[in-house]
């Protein structure tokens, strides 16, 4: 068992599997102290209704998914408004310095969406408080030998066998710059989402889309990648921003529409109802999966949903190893030995090269063409404008210079690797952004400003196939609610 | 305009040996530590106009919060996307932890941090990862020192600072005593014998001299030494009841 990140999702799964006696090792770039990925305050939603004021998971569901313009898989979203209540109890258990009452209960709050108080909240404080917290008990759960963590490891490529099963992983130590393989029947990948391509953005600068694009280079689908959210005042920090010539940053203009933060990817690995991706033992959780939020999320669901779908993950990546026939194991070593040798050669040409642009300086004129075309307004025009860009800066990215030639701790590297993944995944999104014509929760088109359920209540599913992105779309599952009742109708605006 | 100068320890390897690098940075408002690393990597040169390889440093939320970016801006510990650079006597001299070992520039190897947090135990203990379905109900008290404790992000700064916590010495430091207290004060922490040996011992709050450099430099403002006197409190009944039961 191998999980790919080092997320509090990744920390969640981790621990639920251990607890349940399955020993995992944990791959994250960094040590998992330092990997939380957002600063935002804590806010859980969860219908524990203590107050008695007739909530329920049936209308967390119903919330959740009128915000989400039901465009979400609505099995899932019912089993985590189900689940929502006990991992609240978990974590209360566990020390999370939840608000309480007067007389020393949870207390919930009302939150922008909900009907009723459902949102739990550790006060002022950041995620960073939940993530250690459950650092700690991944301590714990390591000082019992259940995980192993390989804290300075990036993500290079997926092992499939001759049938296309998830076999293991690449690995590049991000030290000593060694390749290595790792094998395992279930790789589960839970890095974050893909809006670190804004440069504006509210998640950590350690959070990138190298693993993504990875995956998804392989033959992985990424669903809805077009559904992005924006926020105006997202940042408490004033040091969050991409630096450049053109856009000198200032605070006060933070309420500006030019300066929107992209705070969170809704979109992200396809998924069924298990978290299996359409590789066959290959799951993915949390943030870089694109369940549950449909096309804007409910305030407060978003570590309810990133929790629940680690600790959902633990039973339904259980099940499917218990009934996987052929193991890993049984692969020939010169089959590994290929792809290692394969993966140490595309290192060496990235490290090789000396051109005169700057990795950086190209990652800024990306993100900053990214939020004006392909930000909270959107139109085919800026769409087309923006694919423009994509081509020039690809083209400009073959002339990039590795200026750091180290082979210790080469982070110049990893940052060009970065750079390719963030231009291909850029392109990707705005496919999808140009096939999607009809404008639903955040995705606003200016030239088709209303919803369009009759050709476009479906996900968008993006194949990578011979360098380009393949949209098409899919059906969404309406097991409880059909399409758009009228007593939960919302106008989109 | 105006510029701003720097002047970055480096070091290449682990092993190798440290240098000075002198770098020039044009000042943006609001700039902090971070953002001048940061320029560097988009304008690599030194004050020279000599070509350079970007420094390496560690950063993670860049909003305070998670205390990775740690180091020591003109001799004093603070975190790099906090720290704001207009003020500052110049040129700023950016050096990484000397109390970690040094990976690579400005990022030092904290896997000491983690041992520490292995030691006091920084977790409770539950049953299983289900639900209890009872509620817990917390005294204000606890309630209090629950939140104000749980800020403390095991940044490191109190350990680079207090002089008891060397090499020479066997004292967890500061971070270690507020994340014991900080899980003894919850009522689901059932058992204490985690911290009990080592708060009885030299290792724990015996080492702790009181000279307050910890409160000081603590980036969330958390009374270090208000826990520890707490947990010497708590080691003297302990000593008391070991002698006449």
């Amino acid at each position: 068992m191998i999980i790919v990140g080092g997320t509090t999702t990744a920390l969640m799964t981790a621990a639920t599997l251990a607890d349940k006696g399955v020993p995992v090792a944990l791959f994250s770039s960094i040590s998992i102290l330092n990997s939380c990925t957002s600063c935002d305050p804590v806010r859980m939603n969860a219908a524990l209704d203590l107050q008695n004021k007739g909530d329920s998971p049936q209308k967390h569901f119903e919330d959740t998914l009128k915000k989400g313009c039901f465009l979400a898989n609505q099995d899932l979203v019912m089993q985590m408004c189900e689940l929502a209540p006990s991992l609240i109890n978990i974590l209360d258990r566990m020390g999370l310095c939840f608000q309480r009452t007067a007389e020393g209960f949870l207390a919930p709050a009302l939150q922008k969406g909900s009907r009723f108080p459902r949102c739990f909240s550790a006060k002022d404080h950041s995620r960073q408080v939940l993530h250690q917290l459950i650092c700690g008990q991944v301590k714990y759960f390591e000082n019992q030998g259940l995980i192993q963590l390989h804290e300075t490891y990036d993500f290079l490529r997926l092992l499939l066998d001759p049938q296309g099963r998830c076999s293991g992983i690449i690995v590049q130590d991000n030290h000593s710059m060694d390749i290595q393989f790792v094998k395992a029947d279930v790789v589960i990948v839970a890095t974050s989402g893909s809006e670190s391509i804004y440069g504006r953005y509210s998640a950590s600068p350690n959070s990138s889309v190298t693993t993504l694009f990875h995956l998804v280079e392989q033959g992985v689908y990424f669903a809805n990648p077009e559904m992005i959210e924006f926020s105006r005042d997202a940042c408490r920090g004033f040091d969050k921003y991409y630096y450049s010539e053109d856009h000198s940053y200032d605070r006060n203009s933070l309420g500006n529409t030019n300066t929107a933060v992209a705070t969170r990817s809704l979109g992200g690995l396809w998924t069924d109802e298990d978290h299996m991706t359409n590789v066959d033992g290959l799951f993915a959780v949390g943030e870089c999966c694109y369940q549950y939020h449909g096309a804007q999320s409910l305030s407060g669901n978003l570590i309810t949903a990133d929790l629940f779908s680690g600790y959902h993950v633990a039973q339904t990546s259980l099940k499917y190893l218990s009934r996987v026939e052929e193991l890993a194991d049984s692969l020939s070593h010169e089959f590994y030995q290929l792809l290692l040798t394969k993966e140490k050669t595309k290192y060496e040409e990235l490290l090789d090269l000396h051109g005169p642009e700057n990795i950086h300086i190209l990652r800024d004129e990306l993100a900053s063409d990214l939020i004006h075309n392909v930000g909270p307004k959107r139109s085919e025009t800026s769409l087309k404008d923006c694919l423009l860009k994509m081509e020039e800066l690809g083209d400009r990215f073959k002339n990039i210079s590795v200026l750091d030639k180290s082979l210790w701790m080469n982070r110049e590297v990893l940052s060009a690797r970065q750079l390719n993944a963030e231009l291909k995944m850029a392109r990707l999104i705005v496919e999808a952004a140009i096939c999607r014509s009809e404008s639903r929760g955040v995705h606003f088109r200016s030239d088709c400003p209303e919803s369009d359920d009759t050709n476009y209540l479906r996900t968008t599913k993006v194949e990578w196939l011979n360098n380009e992105p393949h949209v098409f779309f899919e059906d969404i599952d309406l097991k409880y609610l059909p399409q758009n009742p009228l007593s939960l109708r919302k106008k989109v605006s | 305009m105006s510029v701003i100068r720097l002047k970055i320890r480096r070091q290449d390897h682990p092993n190798s040996s440290p240098y000075w690098e002198s770098v020039e940075v044009k000042l943006k408002p609001l700039m902090t530590v971070h953002s001048a690393l940061q320029s560097i990597k988009q304008w690599p040169v030194n004050s020279e106009a000599g070509a350079i390889t970007p420094v390496v440093w560690d950063a993670n939320c860049l909003e305070g919060q998670c205390g990775t970016c740690t180091m020591l801006i003109n001799g004093r510990v603070g975190l790099a996307c906090q720290t704001r650079l207009d003020g500052l006597d110049e040129p700023v001299r950016i050096e990484p932890l000397t109390k970690f070992p040094i990976l690579r520039d400005l990022s030092v190897d904290r896997k000491k941090i983690s041992q520490h947090l292995r030691v006091m135990k920084a977790w409770n203990l539950l049953d299983g990862y289900y639900s209890t379905k009872s509620h817990i109900q917390l005294t204000q008290d606890q309630e209090d020192s629950n939140h104000l404790l749980s800020a403390c992000m095991a940044c490191g700064a109190c350990l680079e600072v207090c002089p008891q916590y060397n090499e020479h010495s066997s004292f967890v430091g500061p971070m270690s005593l507020v994340q014991l207290d900080r899980f003894e004060n919850h009522p689901n922490r059932k058992t204490t014998d985690g911290g009990r040996d080592v708060v009885l011992s030299v290792r724990g709050v015996e080492g702790c001299q009181n000279t307050q450099n910890c409160v000081k430099v603590c980036p969330v403002h958390l009374p270090i030494t208000t826990s520890i006197a707490k947990l010497k409190r708590r080691a003297t009944k302990l000593f008391f009841k070991t002698i006449f039961g």
